[in-house]
């Protein structure tokens, strides 16, 4: 299964404290300013030592580029691929096409046939549980691949609350033919 | 190949000479900025980009724009915008190489030496005016800008300590 990113949109709207946040819990340390407008950051990694230049702001010339480079190196340093990385800050992503399991039928809801799903699948590379809101027919498709362990496709806009992923207008849900 | 590639060929053998003796590494950098061509920084362990560092766009041209004092280039007007703005985490300069006309005269070898014509200049645009040029806007680089191995060593040396350039 491949997926294909315009990883620039998802680049764009990372904030730069966000990035903070994540390089003080995963090892680095702040070591000094960079001129104006960034800091750099240093890891011991078991690859040897990386660094790291962080934007202040977002409001640069060079954001983009600068945290290309920034994801690449936390990719580099972690030995994992970019868009690992990338999916550790997606807030939102409009119109995700996802495929994967319907791993969880949360309890219906009890004036209409609806209800919460849970589909795990890879969102740029990384595992994730994802929960949508399926009605009618979708909801009942949801529940025949749950049963029957087929793969699902859906597609939506995904948004991260509270650390769970959600998978909001969910559309063109269907049972993938195998 | 077209002689505009062969210019913008010598003019990368130029930086990376002034690079390789200055003692720093030369990158390419990421593909969302056509204003940069390439960047320089100091050398890390397995290629990796480590401060302080810099980037700049590269141009040639073999045609008359010297005169006693200074160069005076027209760079587009997308260019000088892109190198002009002051927020930038890395800093960014202009680096114009001046190659004879006469591609015989590029280079001159011998047992004893590789002599390369002729001569970059740098400048930094960053304090420079917005300007309301629909296509060009000419800059003036003062001859005593030179683009040399202490000059770029002054250069990142001066970021280093928190200096633009």
């Amino acid at each position: 299964m491949k997926v294909t990113v315009q990883d620039t949109e998802i680049i764009k709207n990372i904030e730069p404290q966000q990035l903070r946040e994540y390089l003080q819990s995963h090892g680095w340390h702040e070591d000094r300013p960079f001129l104006e407008n960034a800091t750099i950051w240093h890891k011991q990694a078991e690859r040897g030592e990386f660094e790291i230049l962080l934007p202040t702001t977002k409001k640069l010339g060079d954001y983009l580029p600068r945290i290309r480079e920034l994801i690449q190196t936390i990719a580099d340093s972690e030995n994992i691929s970019h868009l690992e990385v990338l999916s550790e800050f997606i807030k939102n992503y409009p119109h995700l096409k996802i495929q994967g399991f319907v791993t969880k039928i949360a309890t219906p809801n009890p004036d209409k046939l609806s209800g919460e799903v849970t589909i795990v699948c890879p969102v740029f590379e990384k595992i994730c549980q994802i929960k949508t809101e399926l009605l009618d027919h979708d909801y009942i498709l949801a529940i025949k691949s749950y049963q029957e362990r087929l793969p699902v496709r859906c597609t939506g806009d995904l948004v991260k609350e509270n650390n769970t992923f959600i998978l909001k207008n969910p559309q063109e849900f269907q049972i993938e033919n195998i | 190949m077209d002689i505009n590639q062969q210019k913008e060929q010598l003019s990368n053998a130029y930086l990376q000479a002034i690079t390789s003796v200055a003692g720093y590494s030369l990158y390419k950098p990421a593909v969302d900025d056509d204003s940069v061509d390439w960047g320089i920084a100091a050398r890390g362990i397995m290629g990796r980009i480590r401060a302080p560092r810099l980037e700049l766009q590269l141009k040639s041209t073999s045609r008359d724009v010297l005169n006693d004092k200074a160069i005076r280039y027209p760079l587009k007007l997308k260019n000088y915008n892109d190198l002009r703005m002051v927020d930038f985490a890395v800093p960014r300069i202009l680096i114009v190489v001046l190659l004879p006309d006469n591609l015989d005269k590029w280079v001159q070898q011998s047992e004893e030496e590789l002599c390369m014509r002729c001569c970059g200049y740098w400048l930094s645009l960053g304090v420079m005016p917005e300007k309301q040029n629909t296509s060009t806007v000419t800059v003036t680089i003062p001859r005593n800008s030179q683009f040399t191995v202490a000059a770029l060593q002054s250069i990142m040396q001066g970021i280093g300590q928190g200096v633009q350039p």
